[in-house]
């Protein structure tokens, strides 16, 4: 069960003609339980690597596999299919539904997955969710009553309430102040280790990298480990 | 997932999420439904009220007029009219009445500071009140197969009425039928027949006792009921057989309730208000995809959201179609109950309509299947829009 890139390459027009390379030849593999975290600049093109892992965006080149299987010219249907049942995102603005309580919030990705049962069990699904992260008894909330520890928590239940194989997280405690950024941090490595979801940390935080198993650095498109094989931490 | 029951609950839950736009956007739905149903229903009303106009005027349909009146001057002696009236029947005519009518003096016999009414008194048989509409406004009929009374029993209509004090007043007077007869009609009844002028009904055969056949009424006819479908037959059969007496001439039979030019008025009047309203309903349409488009840019991030967490374009493109029709259908319903609340009240003040008028039932199913279908087709583009939506740029949105 790995989610892959082999080749990726992502290009995109500027306004006068020339082009950009946003990334540049990026191998990259992620399976079940693993937790890997890459670190850049703003612009390095860590959004287009996540963005592309998670299938919202397409490669301009190379390919991307599931357990072997190029998910390359898809339609959208069977990509959402698949995004909807094993990946899922957290972002570092939260981007919960406003005016929704949290439960609601937790409960959006199974409206879209093809599973009657889940459908059934959204509620007690999500309450364990909530519960998971701190949050019971926070289930009628809405985000703009909730703080931006809370509301990263409610996005962390609602990235994890379906049981995702992979877990896209693009900077995840960049919004947050360091003492509630730490424990989101933890939160997010003990719940995603505990469902044995694969888990990709985009940050600027070397020490937030540090705690997953594999680090990489993006430096204008290109993919390296963040401690040279054969160096020591 | 794109079964039903998790769209449903879906975009029920975000028309709940929205409800002020959800509001606004029902609000249009529910005018155009209760105005494409109250114009049906007011027009229903309408046509009630000219056919009980027509009803009272000129005859319940179908109703045929034999003239024995002869050559504008001469009436047919009381014999002809009354084996005229005889044979007639034997075609099996619902309704049949002898009609004389003569120009009298009718005076109060006890002092009375109304003075003498020149007016119309006509002789009916009892049959007269089933070809047309009249309705007691107060006093009692005589009851059927009464022997013929001494005293001409008089209905005077509310014209008549009026002149000799009002409704009430006029009841049990007893009034002259001309200065130079003997003759007193007691007043028994008034009636509504929508005439306009005043006019004194009684039996025709008090009427026939107090003239002589040598007076002779102004105008001699025999009226009578039938079946819509039996107009043309019965037509030729009576033409035929007045023919054999001598009583020759195409004019004297012909149908006098005119009901159906004034339908086609109606259909027309009904046809420019149902415009009118279904042009209310479009209007609400439009408003409505307005409303959707612009919910659509308020909503681009959260359908950046659900695309992330897995909803497909069709899945998008079904959840603003699902809202619609729910939004529509539920406003649709409400313009119906409206309507019908509405239909009731106006009923309630038109009592005597009451009996004939039902809701429009038919009108209110179109109506809101109308409105079920421009909701849909007002959805569409706004539903492509945001199915259309590029991800990332709709989450940063």
């Amino acid at each position: 069960m790995t989610l892959s890139l082999r080749g990726v390459t992502k290009t995109i027009p500027l306004g006068d003609g020339r082009q950009v390379d946003l990334l540049r030849n990026v191998d990259f593999e992620l399976g079940p339980g693993d937790s890997v975290s890459v670190v850049g600049r703003s612009g390095s093109g860590k959004s287009s690597l996540l963005n592309i892992l998670g299938l919202l965006d397409q490669p301009t080149g190379g390919s991307v596999e599931l357990d072997g299987q190029s998910l390359l010219g898809l339609p959208d249907r069977k990509l959402s299919m698949i995004r909807g049942r094993h990946i899922s995102f957290i972002f570092q603005q939260f981007h919960l539904l406003p005016r929704r309580t949290a439960l609601e919030n937790v409960w959006t990705p199974l409206a879209h997955i093809r599973d009657r049962a889940l459908w059934r069990q959204r509620r007690e699904l999500a309450a364990r969710a909530l519960a998971r992260v701190g949050l019971a008894g926070k289930e009628d909330a809405v985000p703009e009553t909730l703080s931006g520890g809370e509301q990263q928590r409610v996005a962390i239940a609602r990235a994890l309430v379906h049981r995702p194989r992979y877990v896209l997280a693009d900077e995840p405690t960049g919004a947050l102040d360091g003492e509630t950024a730490h424990g989101v941090m933890d939160l997010l490595l003990d719940v995603t280790r505990s469902q044995r979801a694969g888990l990709v940390l985009v940050t600027h935080d070397v020490q937030h990298a540090m705690a997953t198993d594999r680090q990489f650095r993006l430096n204008e498109g290109t993919l390296a480990p963040l401690v040279p094989e054969g160096s020591t931490r | 997932m794109n079964s039903a029951l998790p769209l449903l609950s879906s975009a029920w839950r975000e028309l709940r999420v929205h409800r002020v736009r959800s509001l606004l956007a029902g609000l249009s739905v529910v005018i155009g439904v209760a105005a494409l149903v109250a114009v049906v229903a007011m027009g229903d009303l309408g046509r009630a009220a000219v056919q009980e106009q027509v009803e009272r005027t000129v005859g319940r349909p179908a109703t045929l007029s034999v003239d024995l009146t002869a050559n504008g001057e001469q009436t047919a002696s009381r014999t002809s009219v009354d084996d005229n009236a005889e044979w007639i029947r034997t075609l099996g005519v619902r309704a049949l009445s002898r009609v004389e009518s003569r120009q009298v003096q009718l005076d109060a016999v006890e002092p009375s500071s109304a003075g003498p009414l020149g007016t119309t008194v006509m002789g009916v048989d009892a049959g007269y009140g089933s070809v047309k509409r009249m309705d007691l406004l107060a006093g009692q009929w005589l009851p059927e197969g009464t022997p013929a009374p001494w005293a001409p029993p008089l209905y005077l209509n509310a014209e008549a009425a009026a002149h000799f004090g009002g409704e009430h007043e006029a009841l049990g007077s007893r009034l002259s039928l001309a200065a130079d007869l003997p003759t007193q009609g007691i007043v028994l009844g008034v009636v509504d027949d929508s005439r306009g002028e005043p006019v004194a009904y009684t039996d025709i055969r008090s009427l026939r006792k107090w003239y002589s056949e040598s007076t002779a009424p102004e105008t001699a006819e025999i009226l009578m009921t039938v079946r819509p479908a039996d107009t043309e037959q019965v037509t030729s059969a009576v033409l035929h057989h007045l023919g054999a007496a001598g009583l020759t001439g195409g004019e004297r039979v012909h149908r006098v309730d005119d009901f159906a030019s004034y339908e086609r008025i109606l259909k027309l009047l009904q046809a420019v208000l149902g415009a009118i309203a279904g042009i209310s309903l479009v209007t609400g349409g439009i408003g409505l995809m307005n409303l959707t488009l612009s919910q659509i840019q308020s909503r681009v991030h959260e359908f950046g959201v659900r695309r992330a967490f897995g909803a497909s374009q069709s899945h998008i493109f079904a959840i603003i179609l699902w809202e619609s029709v729910i939004l529509t259908a539920v406003s649709s319903l409400l313009g119906t109950v409206l309507s019908a609340g509405i239909f009731n009240a106006v009923l309630a003040t038109v009592p005597e309509f009451s009996g004939g008028i039902q809701f429009p039932v038919t009108a209110a199913l179109i109506g809101s299947s109308a409105a079920v279908l421009i909701g849909v087709a007002s959805a569409l583009v706004p539903a492509l829009r945001a199915a259309r939506l590029d991800i990332i740029r709709a989450i940063r949105t």
